[in-house]
């Protein structure tokens, strides 16, 4: 579905929790793409291109997804291999499970891994600090025009992608902060990052940009 | 590796900036989204925007500032002042707002922090206070510090970690005599270590080394208020010591910090008056100055006062640009205005430096040499004690690298 022109085109995109939705719209829109708002699960499902975000709490944002029938959307574009960029909490409830000391269960499981709380407390019993709040480095393992090595993105989040065993290809980039954790993962034409490239300055619209690229699969 | 945080902060009445600034006459000094789009392309990592006025006057009744920012801004937004209900947070998140900054509200109802990051996270909650040091403690005051709240700050930025905020700013306000310039590093350095949470400064910072010394006692974020805006310190020159002195920092570029200024196409009304609307597609192939009269009236408007004209990575007309420079306006230019200014002044034979970066940087040279009121401003107070003090920072700052995320409980 092309749009606006030039190569502007149309981007669903979609809310999985109390996230801000208007600054990933204006930061699309200031690169020349068309942003629609979905609503349904249906919407989601089928549209060539799609940004799914999502700040807050885990628990109620799953009831959110699974209540509006937007669980389904979800999966059906992840099972299409329609490409898909998830952000921040959107990643999460893409993963396999979640163990975070506050919810135990089962996720869309489209991206590998189990979502777990950043620690609070190291092995010697010094505080760490959780939220991770910041610009952080993101160190590439498996080059990609997303993004170019040494690029710091903006995070905010208190739970990681524990990848385990399954730290391997899909792994595409790690961040550290108090544990190395993976940045962004990837299967197929979904791909999850822990950042919020939509408040990342130059580095967040380079991403925008390079996923909304015709040639992105 | 977490890059520490410079955050420029401006106070607001009733929507408009208000204080000093060395770029009047250049920007709408009342404008916050033109000082947030100034800082955003000079490399701040984040902007406080405080507004002053009570309820009646606060951010609700201004969304559609919010959003303008929203749509201009790239980086991270806070919004703090008047915020005392779980409601106009959450309605603040949502217009456009990346994180609130809850203050008075928060000293007196601590629960408030829960109900706010409850819905939306920790992350994307602040909390501050003003602060004075007394008998080796520091108390917190309200109304610029005539209202004693006689609360002791780090009791109550315990709780308020407790509570849900995921960052805890305490500014100092500046003492009446005698008090040497600087942000309180001891302050600095027991939140640093104290706290559960990330922390954040504000104070007197008047010098590049001032700032580093807070960072190197292990805070996450600096603010910086009014010697920013005066141009008493510079905001490239705190984030160069800071990578000098091994401080992780956010990498800067010149061309990078250019290109994110991203004007075309979004749908509030681009508020800064010199910067002409983006061309349409048609327009965009670069043009000779003897072009139509007509597409150079933005340009020529602008001429009347001593413009800055900032351009976006997709305002690649030549005739705006050359108008511009025929004006006498400060131009700022990324990569792609750089090669139109090329390509038009081969064939007009207008003087323009054709070499990309020396134009980009020229340019940017040119905003601070026109803009800074005197050259106090840009004395070598900055410098000087820069070097002088390197020696001098608190010793029982932990070395850098070794404290990076973690610290003794």
């Amino acid at each position: 579905m092309q749009d606006g022109g030039r190569n502007g085109r149309q981007v669903m995109i979609a809310d999985v929790g109390n996230s801000n939705l208007s600054r990933l719209k204006y930061a699309l829109q200031s690169l020349g793409h068309t942003p629609v708002e979905a609503s349904t699960g249906s919407a989601i499902a089928e549209a060539p291109l799609a940004i799914i975000t999502g700040s807050g709490d885990l628990n109620r944002s799953f009831q959110h997804i699974r209540n509006s029938g937007l669980a389904e959307g979800l999966s059906a574009r992840a099972q299409a291999k329609l490409p898909t960029l998830a952000i921040g909490l959107g990643a999460l409830i893409y993963c396999e499970g979640f163990a975070d000391g506050q919810f135990m269960g089962a996720g869309l499981g489209y991206l590998p891994g189990i979502v777990r709380r950043l620690p609070d407390q190291g092995i010697r019993g010094e505080t760490l600090i959780n939220p991770h709040l910041g610009w952080s480095d993101v160190e590439v393992l498996n080059p990609s025009p997303l993004l170019s090595e040494g690029a710091a993105f903006y995070f905010a989040h208190e739970r990681v992608i524990d990848a385990g065993a399954r730290w391997g290809d899909e792994v595409m980039a790690q961040a550290h902060h108090t544990l190395v954790f993976p940045a962004i993962v990837r299967r197929d034409a979904l791909i999850g990052v822990q950042f919020h490239p939509e408040l990342s300055g130059a580095s967040g619209l380079k991403l925008l940009s390079a996923f909304c690229a015709p040639t992105a699969s | 590796m977490l890059n520490r945080r410079v955050i420029p902060r401006l106070d607001l009445e009733d929507g408009k900036v208000v204080g000093t600034f060395r770029y009047e006459g250049h920007l709408d000094p009342s404008d916050p989204v033109q000082h947030a789009r100034l800082y955003q392309s000079l490399g701040a990592d984040e902007l406080l925007l405080w507004e002053h006025g009570g309820p009646e006057q606060g951010w609700t009744t201004r969304l559609d500032l919010v959003a303008r920012l929203a749509a201009q801004i790239h980086i991270p937004v806070v919004l703090g002042g008047a915020i005392n209900t779980a409601s106009t947070a959450r309605e603040l998140l949502n217009a456009g707002a990346d994180r609130v900054c809850l203050g008075e509200a928060a000293v007196e109802r601590p629960a408030l922090i829960a109900e706010v990051a409850g819905l939306s996270g920790r992350a994307r909650v602040m909390v501050a206070a003003d602060v004075k040091r007394r008998m080796g403690a520091w108390y917190i005051f309200f109304d610029h510090g005539r209202r004693p709240a006689r609360k002791d700050a780090l009791q109550w930025a315990e709780e308020a970690a407790r509570q849900g905020a995921g960052e805890i700013l305490l500014t100092t306000i500046k003492k009446d005599t005698g008090s040497r310039a600087g942000f309180d590093l001891s302050l600095a350095h027991t939140m640093a270590n104290e706290l559960p949470i990330s922390s954040a400064v504000g104070g007197d910072g008047r010098t590049s080394v001032h700032f580093a010394e807070a960072f190197e006692c292990g805070v996450q974020a600096v603010i910086g208020g009014a010697p920013l805006h005066e141009g008493v310190v510079d905001l490239p020159k705190i984030k160069a010591l800071m990578a000098e002195r091994e401080i992780p920092v956010r990498p800067p570029s010149i061309e990078e910090a250019l290109d994110d200024i991203v004007v075309g196409g979004v749908t509030p009304e681009a508020p800064i008056p010199p910067t002409p609307a983006a061309p349409p597609p048609e327009a965009k192939t670069p043009k000779t100055s003897d072009a139509d009269p007509e597409e150079r009236a933005p340009a020529q408007e602008m001429a009347g006062e001593d413009a800055t004209l900032i351009l976006g990575a997709e305002q690649t007309d030549a005739t705006v640009i050359l108008s511009a420079e025929q004006a006498d306006a400060t131009v700022i230019l990324g990569a792609e205005q750089a090669e139109a200014i090329a390509k038009a002044t081969e064939s007009t034979g207008a003087t323009v430096s054709t070499a990309k970066g020396e134009i980009i940087e020229d340019a940017l040279d040119n905003l601070w040499e026109d803009t800074v009121s005197g050259a106090a401003a840009f004395s070598d107070d900055d410098d000087g004690p820069t070097h002088a003090d390197d020696e001098t920072t608190i010793s029982d700052a932990p070395a850098f690298v070794e404290k990076a995320d973690t610290k003794k409980s």
